[in-house]
């Protein structure tokens, strides 16, 4: 295949396939050694505490934190991501939230779900956006269903999408559990599209 | 252990990874290695990045393995982890080479002179096609290299973005306008030799 612009592909040498897909594949036995056990049969434990929540008519949040929760233990700042995309590194789509010193503040963040909750209600976050933006005056926005992970590093991320989102991204929901609803932005005569757009103001 | 005759379906050997068996993985990399390794190289501009990239890329698509959902080809699957993966090599590779720009330059040597002048010419080329497409947004980026340049066609590139097709389909139209424009500045031939257009793009498979 070549669009004219693009230089001519190039194969890779043979023998430096092979010793590739080795080294990929001793990565692969690594990484199964290291996966405890209630993560490999996710899919079976997981399905299995479901039901039995939902049948006993419990909250899903309940089943996921079976799984592997893990409290937040930095609390310094947090992380509020616009989509549920995780890649280790600094870089992420959405905003690092951090609460101001002073009377009445200990400079730590107690619930990063609530805070960017509010974010994404004034209009700070929006879906897939690389980073966050100035809250609309006035404006009222849909907030998406959030849930709480807690990264490697102990700091929370509140991520958009449903409680198991964490396990699908490879997290540690936190511990306590912490999920919220979808809340569509209130009708207005005003707001034609309660999802994308704000309410009570003009986009 | 079973052996790659090339007949194996994707999605099955993609199945049998899934449940342990490294050496369907291992089938699935040699399968795959060079497109993904020359998409790379298109994503960075850089042989010796694009060989790291693309280990990590299988890397990658290995650990999300519990949200790919393979029907057919793995392909536009890993495309979209080697967006992700090159995206961040990009970043190492630039600062690296800000740290080079300070050290003294090595001697030139002359070992093997006509394979590595290809690979600094191409490399060369690329860049400055990378440097056209980098005005794009992120978004437009990944619709031109994985449907113009890797030839998927709009529903699979749609499906491994998580996006509408026509939301593929307009992101590609403002990105070949875009780069038209851009790239008839920089090489100085005819726009549409140079851009691919839907008849075009059914004619590179």
């Amino acid at each position: 295949m070549s669009v004219q612009y693009l230089p001519l592909t190039r194969d890779l040498p043979p023998e430096q396939i092979v010793a590739m897909r080795a080294e990929l594949e001793a990565f692969v036995a690594r990484e199964e050694r290291a996966t405890p056990w209630w993560r490999k049969r996710r899919n079976v434990t997981g399905g299995l505490v479901v039901a039995l929540i939902v049948a006993t008519g419990g909250g899903t949040a309940a089943a996921y934190a079976y799984l592997h929760p893990r409290a937040v233990t930095d609390k310094g700042s947090a992380r509020c991501y616009t989509e549920a995309v995780y890649l280790p590194g600094a870089k992420f789509a959405g905003t690092t939230i951090a609460s101001a010193v002073g009377e009445g503040s200990n400079g730590t963040i107690e619930d990063a779900l609530d805070t960017c909750a509010s974010l994404w209600q004034v209009g700070g976050l929006r879906a897939g956006a690389a980073r966050g933006s100035g809250p609309v005056a006035g404006a009222t926005y849909s907030v998406p269903a959030l849930v709480g992970c807690t990264l490697p590093g102990g700091m929370a991320a509140v991520f958009p999408g449903p409680p198991d989102t964490c396990d699908q991204l490879g997290l540690a929901p936190e511990s306590p559990p912490a999920v919220r609803a979808a809340v569509p932005a209130p009708a207005t005569p005003a707001a034609g599209a309660a999802t994308e757009g704000p309410a009570g103001s003009s986009p | 252990m079973a052996v790659d005759n090339g007949e194996t379906p994707d999605a099955r050997l993609w199945a049998r990874a899934c449940a342990g068996d490294h050496s369907a993985f291992g089938d699935l990399f040699a399968r795959h290695a060079n497109r993904i390794h020359n998409y790379c190289f298109r994503r960075i501009g850089s042989w010796s990045l694009a060989e790291d990239a693309t280990s990590q890329t299988f890397m990658e698509a290995w650990r999300r393995r519990s949200s790919i959902a393979v029907t057919d080809s793995l392909l536009p699957w890993l495309f979209v982890a080697a967006n992700n993966v090159c995206r961040n090599s990009e970043r190492a590779g630039r600062r690296a080479a800000n740290l080079l720009a300070k050290a003294p330059l090595p001697e030139h040597v002359g070992d093997h002179a006509d394979e590595v002048a290809a690979r600094i010419d191409s490399e060369r080329q690329m860049q400055r096609v990378l440097s056209a497409l980098r005005t794009l947004k992120r978004a437009d980026q990944d619709v031109v290299a994985m449907c113009d340049w890797e030839g998927l066609s709009y529903d699979e590139a749609a499906a491994a973005l998580g996006v509408p097709v026509g939301t593929v389909r307009s992101r590609l139209s403002r990105a070949r306008a875009r780069l038209k424009v851009l790239l008839t500045d920089d090489v100085g031939s005819s726009a549409d030799d140079l851009v691919g257009t839907d008849e075009l793009r059914g004619e590179q498979a």
